[in-house]
């Protein structure tokens, strides 16, 4: 490391030694554990949560695949599935005639643009909530 | 009180024992505090913030890269956070008069001030300190108080080596002109 001679100054650091110095209050200390303490028991309620979410997130994936199977299948057992006369007689069509209107949709260039916009700033947002903490943590890594 | 190096407590608090964070806290809350003081120069809000930037220190604490020492990265938070507070992006610094600069007394100064009381010599570098600006003062105190290098001190106001090289060279005369001038005018 380079030596800096020219402000070098043993006496003037000696003296800026003896300054009085900046205190914080009695209670600083306590005040930052408390907050601390807080940080940490909220952090650990939220993985509780995620953790939970997850386990869950199987379950009701292998749950949705089943049913969709039972409700799309032409396999003759399918047919005593409970709601399959009604997803084939009346959700089906209105499914259908959704994803019709929903198409129509994007005839206009100007719900085209909206449309994507609307996609960009939820994927911004959805960015954000899985990483922001992350980015937050780099950023702060480096001090800044 | 004698305290283990900060790796030691970091270490510890990165194994889920939170109370070795006060230990952190304890050995740097005074220069964490006056680095904030100085720039916002209102003790309540200096406290705020210090306060918020050991809590932002101890949640990114993981990823903490132990490239730099565990205090010049905390003064770093420290610095940031009392600039965004004061909504400036740079630490303001008076500008000096070039004849003050080039007309002190530096060598006769720390003849004078040696044959001063210990408590003479407090009220006077008090007093001069606070001649200088906020930006003036946190230079001196990191390079002279916290003995920061001028490489750390760059890492921690975002200026350049050299940049900081030159302020402190005439901070330092513009402190010990400060010095004289209060001799002379024997207000301590």
């Amino acid at each position: 490391m380079e030596t800096n001679n020219f402000i070098k100054d043993d006496f003037l650091s000696d003296l800026i030694k003896k300054s009085s110095p900046d205190s914080p209050s009695a209670i600083f200390v306590e005040r930052v554990m408390e907050d601390v303490q807080k940080a940490t028991e909220y952090s650990s309620s939220k993985k509780t949560i995620y953790l939970y979410l997850w386990s869950a997130l199987p379950v009701i994936l292998i749950i949705t695949i089943i049913l969709l199977f039972l409700l799309t299948s032409d396999l003759p057992l399918s047919t005593y599935f409970p709601g399959k006369d009604y997803y084939t007689q009346t959700l089906e069509i209105y499914l259908h005639s959704l994803s019709n209107s929903f198409n129509l949709l994007f005839v206009s260039r100007y719900f085209s643009f909206g449309f994507t916009v609307m996609l960009a700033t939820g994927t911004l947002i959805i960015i954000e909530n899985i990483w922001g903490q992350k980015i937050k943590e780099f950023f702060l890594s480096r001090g800044l | 009180m004698k305290y283990q190096d900060d790796n030691f407590y970091i270490e510890r608090v990165l194994s889920g024992d939170v109370s070795a964070f006060a230990a952190l806290v304890t050995k740097h809350k005074n220069l964490v505090f006056s680095v904030v003081l100085k720039i916002l120069n209102d003790r309540e809000d200096a406290e705020e913030v210090a306060q918020d930037c050991f809590l932002k220190a101890y949640q990114s604490l993981k990823s903490f890269e132990r490239k730099s020492k565990f205090s010049t990265w905390l003064y770093r938070i420290a610095y940031n956070a009392a600039i965004s507070k004061t909504r400036k992006k740079k630490l303001e610094f008076v500008p000096m008069d070039k004849y003050l600069i080039q007309n002190y007394s530096e060598e006769n100064t720390p003849r004078t001030i040696i044959g001063l009381e210990e408590h003479e010599q407090t009220l006077l570098i008090d007093k001069a300190l606070q001649r200088l600006s906020g930006g003036e003062n946190l230079l001196i105190t990191l390079f002279y108080k916290s003995e920061n290098t001028i490489e750390e001190i760059s890492y921690i106001t975002g200026l350049s080596v050299s940049n900081v090289k030159v302020r402190l060279h005439r901070i330092r005369k513009k402190l010990y002109e400060e010095i004289s001038e209060i001799m002379q005018q024997k207000v301590i």
